[in-house]
């Protein structure tokens, strides 16, 4: 994600001073540190890596060298420890708006089954602090706002959206179907809409996949449910020029995935989006007969057609796979579990995903390991990958 | 001649005994073998499921319904949750009438490797559940148990 200058000079005036060594983090009762906390969301400007992440049950904030190598001094984003909801499919969000000012969003879990609040707080002043938290949900029940997803356009608007599990007279019903929410701030995130209805049912347990489209416009790439238990993939472009239309008005979505996985249960595995030339590049994961493992496809802006489908991993094991472009120079992660520990490897392709060359390792560890996340650095594309032994790192794969 | 007070404290203890709570068992990379030793000579219904996942509640309620109607029925329960929330897998347990089903909690090890020492070919959607024959034999099914399923783990354990 680009970011304007203002933003870097704003965080980078402490930076120097603040900075931890290379390779001098050891995670004692006390310390807080990216590399001892878990769950990191990145976002990468000219110069800078910034992050939130969990450690004990509080988000925080954290400023680094674009190498990843150093973090300053965590900035606590919420006052006090909540329930934060954090896992392979859950964590902390951060976004960064044209005006510098910084967004983060996350989960709460709240008592009730399967239930959470979407929940949301920001700086003005570059991370040194952040507004007390706020839900963004505008139903007062102990029911499942979960699974939130966090855009700002280059106008400054910002998105969020959620799974949710409310009973619904568009669709959802008591007995707790889950729909996609949307609400939005047009005033840097001082106040936010009403609660939107966007679009369902939809798989009740997997991660969402948002990324920028053309303008103030944004994407969704979803497990959703067809034809009453087929969970395959969704997309729909949002078009951020007239978000504020009818409380209950349903997008239009397209399927964008066709393998037919019929499962009622709860695949833990949301797919991945993120925008590339002329359109956006999509990840995601199946089960279906004769289908299983990682796939890639490409969503053409211009013909609206799902393009260039490829089923890139077919052995167990891997899972929640992560993209990351620079042109037509595509990477596609995902972590394996190997005998001692986690692998983690990537494919590559510089034709935009027409031709994917064989996967190659990027790393392997000993003991837990998260999923990677696609950093875009002035150095180029690189995937963060955070293990309990090594704390967080960023590796480049090959080509990038 | 014991009272009707007695009487009804008798019944709730007769009935209330095959539900007594047993311990929940720390699930590790070798616990699979042991699962399987323990019914080396008899079929055993597997589920895999977590407090995470409606469809789980969902089949365990129906696997409830069984062993109360047949409780010779051999089952065990695995759930994927973290060791952190050991009350709350215990409360669904009772909540479903299963906290006297031989169950196993996932332990400190990393989930994925856990769930590779099940089962390789398993990706990890739930609830996933395995009927495991006295001969090796293994049958492994996504999702909500069919009814069909269900009658077969019934017939085979007669």
């Amino acid at each position: 994600m680009a970011i304007t200058n203002a933003v870097s000079r704003n965080v980078a005036v402490t930076l120097s001073a603040l900075l931890l060594a290379v390779g001098a983090w050891a995670c004692d009762a006390d310390g807080i540190s990216i590399h001892c906390g878990s769950t990191p969301w990145l976002v990468a400007t000219d110069d800078l890596l910034l992050a939130v992440f969990v450690q004990d049950q509080r988000v925080w904030f954290s400023r680094g060298s674009v190498t990843g190598s150093a973090f300053s001094e965590p900035v606590a984003v919420t006052a006090v420890a909540e329930a934060i909801d954090h896992n392979g499919e859950s964590r902390p969000k951060l976004a960064i708006a044209p005006n510098g000012t910084l967004h983060v969003t996350w989960t709460r879990r709240i008592d009730g089954p399967f239930a959470g609040e979407v929940r949301y707080a920001r700086s003005v002043d570059g991370g040194a602090s952040f507004t007390p938290a706020v839900s963004l949900h505008d139903l007062d029940a102990p029911v499942s706002h979960r699974f939130d997803a966090l855009h700002v356009t280059p106008g400054g608007t910002v998105h969020v959206v959620w799974i949710d599990k409310r009973p619904h007279s568009g669709g959802a019903t008591a007995r707790g179907e889950a729909h996609l929410f949307h609400a939005f701030s047009r005033d840097g995130g001082l106040t936010f809409s009403s609660n939107r209805h966007l679009a369902g049912p939809t798989c009740e347990c997997c991660r969402l996949g948002l990324a920028a489209a053309d303008g103030e416009g944004f994407v969704l790439f979803w497990r959703h449910l067809f034809d009453g238990s087929i969970r395959d993939h969704a997309f729909t472009v949002v078009d951020g020029r007239s978000p504020d239309g009818p409380a209950d008005s349903r997008i239009e979505l397209q399927r964008a995935t066709f393998e037919g996985w019929d499962l009622t249960g709860c695949p833990h595995q949301g797919p991945h989006v993120i925008r590339g030339d002329g359109g956006h590049h999509l990840a995601w994961f199946t089960a279906a007969p004769g289908a299983g493992g990682l796939h890639y496809a490409f969503r053409d802006t211009a013909s609206e057609q799902i393009v260039r489908h490829a089923h890139l991993v077919a052995r167990p094991g891997a899972d929640k796979p992560q993209l990351c472009a620079d042109g037509d120079h595509v990477h596609y992660a995902w972590r394996s579990v190997s005998p001692d520990g986690f692998t983690l490897f990537a494919a590559s392709s510089t034709d935009g995903g027409r031709t994917w060359q064989p996967a190659t390792e990027l790393a392997r560890i000993q003991g837990d390991a998260d999923h990677p996340q696609c950093v875009q650095t002035s150095t180029g594309a690189s995937f963060a990958w955070h293990t309990a032994s090594e704390g967080l790192r960023l590796l480049q794969p090959e080509g990038s | 001649m014991m009272s009707a007070r007695a009487w009804s404290v008798l019944l709730f203890l007769v009935l209330a005994t095959p539900a007594l709570a047993r311990g929940i068992e720390t699930f590790e990379q070798g616990s699979f073998a042991a699962v399987q030793n323990r019914h080396a000579d008899s079929v055993v219904l597997l589920v895999i499921w977590s407090i995470e996942c409606s469809h789980c509640k969902h089949d365990l309620a129906r696997i409830s319904e069984r062993l109360r109607e047949r409780p010779d029925l051999r089952v065990e329960l695995i759930a994927t949750d973290p060791p952190a929330l050991r009350d709350a897998v215990r409360s669904t347990l009772k909540e479903l009438g299963l906290a006297g089903a031989p169950s196993w909690q996932f332990g400190p090890a990393p989930a994925p490797r856990l769930r590779a020492a099940i089962d390789p070919e398993w990706f990890g959607e739930l609830p996933r559940s395995y009927l495991l024959g006295p001969d090796g034999t293994r049958m492994g099914i996504s999702g909500r148990l069919p009814e069909a399923a269900l009658d077969h783990w019934a017939e085979l354990s007669r």
